[in-house]
């Protein structure tokens, strides 16, 4: 061809002998150095005359050389045709580089071996570029692996899990080995499982790059804590989606200290509101009295001005009565009653209490009540409380005018009864909290009814203690609201409940009573009480007297407070009962209300207990009651 | 063929608390309205308690 004439003959020669990047040379079949070419000086730093003629295992380090490899290199090339290798080489001035070699076993047209040609290149920047990453990565290694106080693990495209350092195991509690290829949805609990919570932060991730999450993880152990957890996609440099780095940090800490910051403001906000509830009704009371130390008896101001005292006296009692609910719900202390009961008794009776505030507020009651009874099992004072507090907390939130549906029926054999209002409603992030202990819907500033904020927790509490549940629902604000309660449907026929309450009542006659207290005030009162409801009595204000006067003056009843100096309730009413004269009931009026409480009373001869503040009523169910049936 | 009888559908019923001028304790009256919100039926007397109220309002129809 005409190219080939332009070609000189010796070009293969001068190929080799010029090239620079290459070191290139022929080796006998001894593995001598034949020839030089100028990448072979540069590279290894001889010249050719230095070199030729001396055995190329001169470039091999001390431990190839003791190793033989030159040698295995030559016969693995003359038995295969080529050999190729990586490794360490040295230079003229002793100096190490990178080597790629090859090796190739050069045989004439019979196959006679000739000798070797041998290529060698040299890849140290390329070396050390591979190092420098491999150490890299190996100090990120360490440092993921030395995070103790995150969690940072990998995730497939699938959130499996790939990878799982130090701080994932400590905060989680799963050993590299058993959770290396689970999913990540292991974490979560039932609920966010139930509402997909994982693969939504998975789809978030891989659609913006990113998601973010803070809420209850579980351990292995299946204790929850707070975390706070940030989700990453991982693209090639293709922009293909290869996984996801998951932080997870535990917050349960910070998620108590918040709790607690929030129980001590809740706590503090009640205290305030205690002081307004209490001065609230303590004005009026203060008033009257001053009011009526003014007019003459008889005058028809005193009427109202008594009206006033005993209501607002109501009121202060009920605040009490909260307060000791809630302090026997802190001490898991509460109890309730138990018999068969007419739920609609109870409506009844709860609208009748809270009469006066729909009836203030102009309020419209619709009450829908089915004609037959609706049999529960249960404490009808306290499911009364229940429903008075749902009423009450109705004609409040519900401007005047409004209207107030309650609805009793069974469903599903279970007791219903549904309050429902056309008041403010309930916001929505408040619509579980309103079950907490001192919360109210609204900030205590704009507070329009007043309240302890402590109605709803023990309205949910004895709810579930009559193994039912009390639920709220609200369209939101101004659109109303709705509280819903449940009870388990009591399965007695209606028959033996109506037999069961035909029982008839022992009329209330008079008796002799004495009364002993050590507040002087409190006994004088009861006495009046006592003489106005026809009885005829005595009063002692300490142990000793209160047995002498029961000597001679022969009660039917005995009124003891517990807590006196000296002999106290216990030792007296053990006394009195060890002198058996005549039968005697003894009656415990004491601020004591403690299950625990009850029980010591029972043990001392007690008949029955009552707790401060008593009612009227109270007291003459417990006069007439003689014979009646739960004491304690 | 169409039925003879006038479906009836059932009352809503109120009862509606009102203080006494006189001495200012809680009286209760009756109300029943139709589905559509005319006044069907109302208490021709006012009673000291709810169940006496509700106790009326049965004669009525109230809970049957």
């Amino acid at each position: 061809m005409a190219a080939d004439s332009l070609i000189p003959a010796n070009i293969y020669q001068l190929m080799v002998e010029q090239t620079k990047d290459y070191a290139l040379f022929f080796l006998d079949t001894e593995g001598r150095i034949m020839t030089w070419n100028l990448g072979a000086q540069r590279i290894k730093g001889y010249a050719a005359g230095e070199i030729i003629g001396r055995h190329f295992s001169t470039f091999y380090t001390r431990e190839a050389l003791d190793s033989g490899w030159p040698q295995h290199e030559l016969k693995v090339a003359a038995a295969e045709g080529r050999f190729e290798d990586e490794s360490w080489r040295v230079k003229k001035d002793g100096s190490r580089f990178w080597a790629n070699v090859v090796i190739t076993a050069l045989r004439d047209e019979t196959g006679k071996l000739l000798g070797f040609s041998k290529i060698t290149r040299d890849l140290s920047e390329r070396r050390m570029h591979e190092e420098a990453l491999r150490q890299s990565e190996e100090r990120f290694r360490l440092l993921i692996e030395g995070v103790t106080d995150y969690a940072l693990y990998l995730l497939d495209p699938e959130g499996m899990i790939t990878s799982w350092n130090t701080g994932a195991e400590r905060i989680k509690g799963y050993r590299r080995e058993e959770i290396i290829g689970r999913h990540v949805s292991l974490f979560y609990g039932d609920d966010d499982i139930k509402a997909g919570r994982p693969w939504e932060e998975l789809a978030t991730a891989r659609r913006t790059g990113r998601a973010e999450a803070e809420g209850w993880r579980l351990k292995k152990s299946g204790d929850r804590f707070w975390a706070r957890t940030v989700l990453t996609a991982l693209h090639d440099s293709d922009g293909r989606m290869r996984g996801f780095a998951k932080v997870t940090q535990d917050l349960s800490n910070r998620r108590h200290i918040q709790d607690l910051e929030k129980a001590a403001q809740n706590v503090n906000e009640f205290i305030a509101m205690l002081a307004h509830e209490l001065r609230n009704p303590l004005a009026p009371i203060r008033n009257a009295v001053h009011i009526m130390a003014q007019i003459p008896a008889g005058d028809p101001a005193q009427q109202t001005m008594r009206a006033t005292i005993d209501r607002q006296s109501a009121h202060l009692t009920r605040i009490v009565d909260d307060m000791l609910d809630i302090a026997r719900i802190t001490r898991g202390s509460l109890s309730i009653d138990h018999e068969q009961i007419d739920l609609a008794d109870v409506v009844r009776h709860a609208v009748e209490t809270t009469a006066p505030a729909i009836e203030a507020a102009r309020h419209v009651l619709e009450l829908d009540l089915p004609s037959e009874p609706i049999p529960v099992w249960g404490d009808a004072q306290r499911l009364a409380q229940v429903l008075a507090n749902l009423l009450s907390n109705s004609a409040r939130y519900t401007p005047p005018g409004g209207s107030i549906s309650v609805r009793a029926r069974v469903e599903e054999n279970q007791a219903v009864v549904r309050v429902r209002d056309s008041g403010r409603g309930i916001e929505p992030d408040m619509m579980e909290r309103i079950f907490d202990m001192f919360v109210q819907g609204r900030a205590p500033l704009q507070r329009i009814g007043g309240g302890l904020g402590v109605g709803l927790a023990l309205a949910r509490r004895l709810a579930e203690m009559h193994g039912g549940t009390l639920e709220a629902r609200s369209e939101g604000v101004n659109r109303g609201s709705e509280f819903t309660l449940r009870l388990p449907l009591e399965s007695r026929s209606g028959a033996e409940r109506s037999a069961e309450r035909r029982a008839p009542r022992r009329p209330g006659v008079a008796r002799r009573v004495l009364v002993v207290d050590d507040n002087v005030d409190a006994a004088s009162m009861l006495d009046m009480l006592l003489r106005s409801l026809g009885h005829e009595t005595r009063v002692a204000h300490e142990g000793t007297a209160a047995l002498r006067v029961a000597e001679e003056f022969r009660p039917d009843i005995v009124l003891l407070d517990i807590g006196m100096p000296g002999i106290d309730g216990y030792e007296v009413a053990r006394r009195l009962r060890a002198s058996k004269n005549r039968p005697l009931r003894i009656v415990a009026v004491t601020g004591w209300g403690q299950e625990a409480d009850r029980e010591r009373s029972r043990e001392a001869g007690f008949d029955l207990h009552l707790v401060k503040p008593v009612d009227a009523n109270e007291l003459a169910r417990a006069l007439n009651d003689r014979n009646g049936a739960t004491l304690h | 063929m169409a039925p003879t009888d006038r479906i009836q559908l059932p009352f809503r019923w109120q009862f509606v608390p009102t203080k006494d001028p006189r001495d200012g304790s809680v009286l209760w009256t009756w109300r029943a309205y139709t589905q559509s919100g005319n006044l069907a039926l109302q208490s021709t007397a006012t009673f000291e308690t709810l169940t006496e109220c509700i106790d009326d309002a049965k004669k009525q129809g109230y809970g049957s």
